[in-house]
């Protein structure tokens, strides 16, 4: 069996499986992977088959159903990780039907035994464990199956997979027997519908317990560890203290010199004030050294360039010249994880120093619990900084106009460290937009209001509205200049 | 006087794809052996000589190519013609010509009684 490095753990090869399971899973064990039809066993299996097998080993895979191999692996052919070429010198599928049939739970132990010795095999499959529960007459025969076959799996050196549809608990005996017990299943909310895996046992090493989200596209299963179980451990100290330019001069004034480098500063404010172009100002100082990357939810890279474009930002230059990457995500359902991990591949793929995302509603919309958001985003956050990402976050708040009492900040605001204020107001018969600081890390800052306007050059930044009271009102009204 | 129906051994080992395949093969007029594995399926050539092999490959106990090595080794089954099928297309096989017809399996069933025609010379 070719080892796979400290602690000679069974590497699946399944994305985000092997986080869970702490590296994978351990040789010679017996691993029942329960799920209903088309929970996604069987990919889960082959992918783990091709895994391996890529890594010079031999795979054994027994079915008890009686569905054909050809159109099991017709299915399997549209996956990126199925090799034809492997089939049958490295992975052989052949059917126990007829030893079952005709020899019982002892006939398939002696095919078992006979065929991977044959073949070489360090990983064995059984799939359609049901059929097996089905055959015999009493638990306790099939719990003497499951102990010969945990006996076969030490003295062949061998991993064996059973696969099985049946709904077995952990008061079920065979529970207690094998070395590890992972659940593949669907859950329902409303109209949307998620995968996920939970591994109920795993002796012999720790896991991260509780339902982990799944994915199954033509690259296989993907397995999404909860953020906040995985990432974000330890925060960059060396960068506290540096200030990096939040992309206007005005507000790196207001700041106390920037935003500090490794920070998360959360732009608040109601639709249509300028959030998007605030993030835009921000990333547009990204470079060669530090580049950018754009993770939005409602506006396209075309969409996003002409808006740039119209404040006199050349977005569309700085993602020629691969300053910066804008990432998209499509109006569809999101898996929360999911989201999390895109965003942080995205940047440790291109090495982003400077992040916007623009929306952060649409990351909490993707939570199938909501309260799992302030850890997530905590995790993702510690994750950025010690990534070395200065990040902006734009969130939008109900209110056009009203006193600020009234904000609700989301579960975002507890995570930034730097908060950008921005209202409209109403003076004179017009709306004008206003600008300013709830909170800046490490730092005193300027908690004046001041007036802000966009232009074709951009953003600008006025100075402090001092003629008039009840800004943060929504309604304000002139005080006359008071006597010197 | 009626002829004698071509007789056909089918070794498979997935249930599904014996049973059918042999049933069609049965509806087309052939008198069909079956075996679900090259072990049994070489006893049975020994006892009951018919006159086409189709074997699958991938199967326990014996394999597809195994059982046609065996065949081959046979002084008493010489001339015995053979097709092999198999998902998985067994590159090492099709090099090395063991059997005298190749199919893909999922297969056409059109397709795979032309094969079995042809190799039984109809």
């Amino acid at each position: 069996m070719a080892p796979d490095g400290a602690g000679a753990r069974i590497t699946t090869g399944v994305p985000g499986l092997d986080t869970v399971l702490n590296g994978g899973l351990l040789p010679g064990g017996v691993y029942i992977v329960q799920g209903s039809p088309g929970a996604g066993k069987t990919i889960l299996a082959n992918q783990i088959c091709f895994h391996r097998v890529h890594r010079g080993e031999k795979v054994l895979y027994v079915t008890l159903l009686a569905e054909s191999h050809s159109r099991l692996m017709q299915h399997l052919s549209r996956m990126s990780f199925y090799d034809a070429d492997c089939i049958p010198s490295s992975v052989f599928y052949l059917s126990g039907y007829d030893d079952l049939e005709n020899e019982g739970l002892e006939g398939i132990l002696r095919l078992i035994n006979r065929e991977s010795q044959k073949r070489g095999a360090s990983l064995i499959v059984i799939d359609g464990v049901f059929v097996l529960e089905e055959t015999v007459h009493s638990e306790r025969e099939f719990r003497k199956f499951v102990n010969y076959l945990s006996t076969l799996a030490a003295l062949l050196k061998a991993t064996i997979l059973m696969l099985t549809n049946s709904k077995r608990t952990q008061a079920s005996p065979e529970y207690t027997m094998v070395d590890g017990w992972f659940e593949l299943a669907t859950s329902t909310e409303g109209y949307r519908s998620r995968r996920h895996v939970q591994v109920h046992k795993f002796r012999g090493s720790g896991f991260i317990a509780g339902l982990h989200n799944t994915e199954i596209s033509n690259d296989g299963m993907r397995v999404l560890p909860r953020l906040e179980m995985t990432e974000g451990i330890g925060a960059d100290e060396a960068e506290l203290g540096r200030r990096t330019t939040s992309g206007l001069e005005q507000l790196d004034g207001l700041l106390g010199g920037g935003v500090p480098v490794g920070s998360t500063t959360l732009v608040l404010g109601p639709t249509g004030i300028g959030k998007t172009s605030l993030g835009l100002h921000f990333i547009s100082r990204s470079s060669d050294e530090a580049p950018g990357l754009i993770f939005g939810f409602y506006e396209t890279q075309r969409r996003l360039e002409m808006r740039a474009k119209s404040i006199g930002i050349d977005l569309a230059g700085l993602t020629q010249q691969g300053r910066v990457e804008v990432l998209w995500q499509p109006p569809t359902e999101h898996v929360l994880d999911a989201l999390g991990y895109r965003l942080l591949e995205a940047v440790r793929r291109s090495g982003a120093k400077r992040v916007f995302v623009d929306g952060i509603g649409g990351i909490e919309q993707s939570a199938a619990y909501p309260q799992r958001i302030p850890s997530f985003l905590a995790a993702l956050t510690k994750e950025l900084r010690d990534e070395g990402v200065t990040s902006m976050y734009s969130a939008e708040v109900p209110q056009v106009l009203g006193h600020q009492s009234d904000l609700s900040f989301g579960r975002i605001s507890a995570v930034a460290e730097n908060i950008v204020l921005l209202r409209y107001v109403e003076l004179d018969s017009r709306l004008r937009r206003l600008i300013s600081l709830l909170k800046v890390r490490e730092s005193d800052f300027d908690a004046a209001i001041r007036e802000f306007e966009i232009t074709d050059q951009g953003v600008r930044v006025g100075q402090v509205f001092r003629h008039a009271e009840g800004l943060l009102t929504g309604h304000a009204h002139r005080q006359p200049p008071a006597d010197v | 006087m009626a002829t004698q129906p071509q007789h056909i051994l089918l070794v498979e080992d997935e249930p599904g794809t014996l049973n059918t395949t042999a049933m069609l093969l049965e509806m087309s007029g052939f008198r069909v052996s079956k075996a679900p594995n090259g072990r049994r399926g070489l006893d049975m050539l020994l006892s009951e000589r018919p006159d086409l092999l189709v074997t699958d490959y991938m199967m326990p106990h014996m394999d597809g190519l195994q059982l046609i090595a065996a065949v081959r080794a046979e002084p008493t089954l010489e001339g015995l013609p053979i097709l092999l099928m198999s998902a998985a297309l067994p590159a090492e096989a099709a090099r090395q010509q063991v059997a005298d017809g190749f199919i893909s399996k999922p297969f056409d069933y059109d397709e795979f009684e032309r094969r079995v025609r042809a190799l039984l010379g109809g």
